[in-house]
């Protein structure tokens, strides 16, 4: 079983290592080989929409640097993770770089999915898990930590409706370890992967 | 009334741009003054931000203006956000008004929901008043014309920005009347023909091409001469095309 992490953890250099790691090790006691790549680092440009991987190049993304290459890891894997800081309940502009790019994954035909027009999916996508993690800094003083974990939640199930994939998420709070583990297993246990 | 109208896409001839300066011309027609930011490139130095927080240390009003990614904003408008929250403490007492706009080709109000959230929360961080968000859906035709010459594809937009104008020019949150008003399907048929019909038309260019509209290019390895490559130096970074 093969588990791909495209993270942006590294982006909170207080909790985010500490983060990584355990949804790293909780992957593993359940024996998938992990592969973790870290976008911030990566090289991956910002989708320009150009539309290419819809009508000129079907299903082939037109802009070659490392998307070529987690495309490939991705339709390979059994389980994606995609793991962010939470910046105002959303992913953070580093892992929103890499999934604006997940459009060839997708392809230029319609369906109703969910009751909703979307694209039809190109691939028996993996199952998918979304990590969030809260940051102190990022409180709002008017919603706090559970609602914007809530709207992350509420993100990560809209995901999984556009790109048809089974889903999951887990959000943490400040590298609490015990809270890290308990929200990870129960999002693993819902996607139902062995242990 | 002074506004600042950011334009939350990159794209060349972009939607978001058409309505950005839909509005922005609205706005100066019931007196005010407005100020167009585009947000930066991803490449874009911190000091890209100034201009904006310039302007946003003196408006009484910001609207933004952002198309839906995968039910959020596009990478480069996230980006722009945070670097305005990093450098909130330049902006003092400054507390403008602000109003979100998201739109879509997909016409349900669903795809636009996270979205007009994640304004909210950025609003809330910045200490600013959130007075709502409106989304219009079934935008992909409009092409990035001028509203005006959009025919049908903007009536929509032409009917309901006055009433988002209305709003800001009273200094009011966007009332539960403009919200439905500009929530509701643009599509004058049911949305199974319509998919039937643009789905047609897709695969009719399609065989006219010669094009695989199903190919699955990334199943199984890349080919010989697409890279693949491990980079030892940083643990992390797998699988780096030189």
């Amino acid at each position: 079983m093969k588990a791909l992490v495209l993270s942006a953890l590294a982006v909170d250099e207080e909790h985010g290592p500490a983060a990584l790691e355990a949804v790293e090790t909780a992957l593993r006691e359940r024996g998938h080989d992990v592969d973790t790549v870290d976008v911030a680092a990566a090289r991956v440009a910002p989708c320009t929409g150009c539309g290419s991987c819809g009508l000129k190049t079907p299903g082939r993304c037109v802009v070659k640097d490392d998307m070529q290459e987690i495309f490939r890891q991705i339709v390979a894997s059994d389980v994606l993770v995609l793991a962010t800081p939470v910046r105002f309940g959303s992913y953070c502009a580093e892992l929103k770089k890499a999934i604006d790019r997940f459009q060839p994954l997708m392809m230029p035909v319609y369906v109703v999915r969910n009751g909703e027009m979307h694209f039809r999916g190109r691939y028996d996508l993996p199952a998918f898990l979304g990590v969030g993690l809260l940051q102190e800094a990022a409180g709002t003083g008017v919603d706090d930590d559970r609602t914007e974990g809530d709207a992350f939640r509420f993100l990560v199930g809209r995901l999984a409706v556009n790109i048809d994939a089974r889903h999951a998420a887990a959000v943490f709070r400040d590298g609490d370890a015990a809270q890290m583990h308990t929200e990870l297993e129960g999002a693993l246990d819902s996607l139902e992967l062995r242990r | 009334m002074n506004v600042l109208v950011i334009d939350g896409s990159r794209r060349a001839k972009s939607n978001t741009g058409t309505i950005a300066r839909g509005l922005e011309a609205r706005l100066v027609a019931v007196g005010a003054t407005v100020d167009l930011w585009r947000v930066p490139n991803w490449s874009a130095a911190p000091e890209d931000l100034d201009a904006a927080l310039t302007k946003l240390a003196v408006c009484d009003a910001v609207v933004l203006v952002a198309p839906v990614y995968l039910d959020e904003l596009p990478a480069v408008t996230q980006r722009a956000l945070e670097g305005l929250y990093a450098r909130r403490d330049e902006l003092g007492e400054s507390a403008p008004r602000f109003y979100g706009i998201a739109h879509s080709g997909f016409p349900e109000p669903l795809q636009r929901k996270a979205e007009l959230r994640t304004m909210k929360f950025f609003a809330a961080s910045m200490g600013w008043p959130w007075q709502g968000g409106v989304g219009f859906g079934g935008t992909s035709p409009i092409d990035g014309r001028p509203l005006e010459e959009a025919g049908m594809f903007s009536k929509q937009l032409r009917k309901c920005l006055p009433l988002v104008v209305a709003d800001m020019a009273a200094g009011w949150p966007f009332s539960a009347e403009t919200v439905a008003r500009c929530d509701r399907s643009p599509f004058p048929i049911p949305l199974k023909v319509m998919i039937w019909t643009v789905n047609a038309r897709t695969r009719k260019t399609a065989r006219a091409q010669g094009l695989d509209l199903e190919a699955r290019v990334y199943a199984g390895e890349a080919p010989a001469g697409e890279c693949r490559q491990e980079v030892g130096a940083a643990p992390r970074r797998s699988h780096i095309c030189p």
